[in-house]
């Protein structure tokens, strides 16, 4: 059996739930898996976020009525986990001031990272240092393709805020990485 | 000479890895613990039901022991009396009252 559209999908994880979670994991747990970890940075972080998110999906299908594209609705949910995160981390860093947490310094500790690759880390580097309002339209453009419109449902935005968000973001980008050349 | 920074040299790179077999482990984390959230919930006692009768009862036992056992038992004297009274009515009225309260229910013993 394959399944044409989300639609279809959402049918399914109700009649069999397993075989609908199957193919949710299978369209969307990379997708979500590397969004997620755009934002959070370290593996383990990205990893917790990532369950945590398919855990809600499933736990909410039936609240999912259709108002957005079921795609949209699942981005949302995995911004929310990854930004729900960051606001905990920072608010440790607000109560102790040892603690010099940033995504800056996990992208520099994390085991999972090819050092190696100085290009793509200068560029991670680069939209770590973006407002996440900048990074979400940044990277929701330029790694997942999304349209302007389904960005802005999904950061709760409007279309224009977003289209500003992403050119901001790409000329500051442009700008880092040609100043730290 | 410094090159000018372009996307299109780097495309969707990224530097991050991640553990061998990591997404298939991932998910099966994840099913694991929505299949647990689905299984039926074991059926719970109604502690409160079970509080309230056995209270109900302890509290009707103890009624119960009281009314016949620590009350003063009168109710001998008191059907003495009736006989006495009886027996100072005359005949007929002692005729009526049995005509009357014969068949009685209350008042059969």
């Amino acid at each position: 059996m394959s399944i044409k559209d989300d639609k279809e999908l959402v049918e399914l994880t109700t009649k069999d739930p397993e075989k609908g979670f199957r193919y949710l994991m299978t369209k969307y747990k990379e997708v979500v898996y590397w969004h997620i970890r755009r934002l959070v940075v370290a593996h383990e972080d990205a990893q917790d976020a990532t369950q945590e998110t398919f855990v809600r999906v499933f736990r909410s299908l039936s609240e999912f009525k259709g108002e957005c594209t079921f795609r949209s609705w699942v981005y949302r949910i995995a911004t929310n986990e990854a930004l729900r995160l960051l606001g905990k981390y920072k608010k440790e860093k607000l109560v102790s001031l040892d603690d010099s947490f940033s995504e800056l310094s996990n992208l520099m500790a994390d085991e999972y990272v090819d050092y190696n690759d100085l290009e793509a880390v200068k560029l991670q580097k680069a939209i770590l240092s973006l407002p996440t309002k900048q990074q979400l339209a940044f990277n929701l453009r330029y790694y997942n393709d999304l349209g302007y419109d389904e960005i802005a449902g999904i950061i709760g935005s409007t279309t224009d805020g977003v289209k500003s968000s992403y050119h901001i973001a790409k000329d500051k980008i442009v700008k880092y990485m040609n100043a730290n050349n | 000479m410094k090159r000018n920074f372009d996307f299109d040299r780097i495309g969707k790179r990224l530097p991050y890895t991640v553990p061998d077999g990591f997404m298939d482990d991932m998910e099966n984390n994840v099913w694991e613990t929505v299949r647990q959230e689905m299984l039926p919930s074991k059926p719970k006692r109604h502690f409160h039901l079970w509080y309230s009768l056995t209270g109900g009862l302890v509290a009707a036992s103890i009624a119960l022991f009281v009314v016949f056992n620590l009350l003063p038992d009168d109710s001998k004297s008191n059907f003495e009396d009736v006989e006495k009274a009886f027996a100072n009515l005359s005949s007929s009225d002692q005729d009526y009252l049995f005509a009357t309260y014969q068949d009685d229910l209350f008042m059969k013993f």
